[in-house]
């Protein structure tokens, strides 16, 4: 084989290589309706921080499609190890609660996670199911779910640590009240200076 | 001078809680996730996408047959659950055999998957599902052996819901 036979068949093989390798993502594009990421895992959310995070729903079919969008409480024995079941759904809201899609289309839904600063939320690892619902097609219909895996730090987000305000208000208002009943003291004593 | 006193101890007061409050303002952020890597999508499908059932009447038994085919990039666990059928003034609800204004829904996979009777409660139904595997599966509506039965131009709605998870 000389120099330009090499290159055709290095050519071919590598075309040969792409189409084999592509061929799963095309098919997986083709086929029904999809939520992507199929689990997302967020660290060390600190109490009182809001996270964002998106997730995609797409419509493969050659027909409109509407979903709705919730958070759910998984089954305790569907649950990941070492995760346990988020306390409350409200934490999780949407900003496409509803989400209504043209045939071959897509739609990025953000996913906003607040974690309370109050309550004993933290240093926890909670699962969250993010779903989306299609529309009843005549007696059925099917859910699709994205596995959230939360995990907060046991630190407060930078915020108002009330505890903290009131302590420095109180020793502020007594170191001052202090001062003023001592005021004439503390004038002599600045005057020696 | 009293006067001046107590107004240095307000404003001390008020600038120890005010200042905290600013910083909180000034600080308060939402952060964003950006994920990125391989991405996982969940996909599966139904075939036939859609069943209903004409001229239904009590006592009587509707089947069909599916194909559950999991297009996702990763093995999927299913769970099935189903509704009461409701509408036009009427209501079955949904129970583990028929009987009076009762209605059943069975599940029938192929193979060693098995079979139930469908409740308002998901229940596990095909698992550990691998990409591009489909399985079959049939359902059966049994409709109460007595009640109210939908007269021409009525319908109750129920559904079937599939749902599915990464595994």
């Amino acid at each position: 084989m000389n120099g330009k036979g090499w290159l055709k068949w290095a050519i071919g093989v590598l075309l040969a290589i792409l189409t084999i390798s592509s061929a799963p993502a095309l098919a997986q594009e083709a086929e029904g309706w999809a939520i992507s990421p199929g689990e997302a895992r967020i660290d060390g959310i600190l109490l009182g921080e809001s996270v964002n995070l998106s997730i995609t729903v797409a419509n493969n079919k050659d027909s409109p499609l509407a979903f709705t969008m919730s958070a759910e409480i998984p089954p305790e024995s569907e649950l990941r190890p070492g995760y346990e079941q988020i306390p409350d759904t409200n934490w999780i809201t949407f900003d496409s609660p509803l989400v209504e899609l043209d045939a071959l289309s897509r739609q990025e839904v953000i996913v906003t996670v607040t974690i309370p600063a109050s309550g004993d939320w933290g240093g926890r690892s909670y699962e969250c199911w993010l779903r989306a619902t299609s529309e009843a097609m005549g007696m059925l219909q099917v859910e699709l779910d994205c596995r959230l895996l939360l995990s907060t730090s046991a630190a407060y987000a930078r915020g108002i640590d009330w505890i903290l305000v009131g302590v420095i208000a109180g020793v502020v208002v007594v170191a001052g009240a202090m001062a003023y009943s001592n005021r004439r003291a503390i004038k002599r004593w600045a005057g020696r200076w | 001078m009293k006067i001046k006193g107590l107004i240095l101890l307000v404003l001390a007061a008020t600038l120890a809680v005010a200042v905290p409050i600013a910083a909180q303002a000034a600080n308060d952020a939402t952060i964003t996730i950006t994920m990125s890597g391989p991405t996982v999508a969940i996909d599966i499908e139904v075939e036939p996408a859609e069943w209903s059932i004409e001229s239904v009447q009590l006592n009587s038994s509707y089947t069909k047959d599916f194909t559950l085919v999991n297009h996702s990039s990763v093995r999927v666990d299913t769970t099935i659950a189903g509704t009461d059928a409701e509408g036009s003034g009427h209501r079955w609800r949904l129970r583990g055999f028929p009987s009076n204004n009762a209605y059943e829904i069975e599940y029938d996979i192929e193979g060693p998957g098995g079979d139930g009777n469908i409740t308002t409660t998901p229940t596990d139904f095909v698992q550990d599902l691998a990409q591009d595997q489909s399985k079959n599966f049939s359902l059966t509506v049994k409709t109460p052996s007595s009640g109210d039965s939908p007269g021409g131009g009525e319908a109750l709605q129920a559904t079937v819901t599939i749902h599915a998870v990464q595994g």
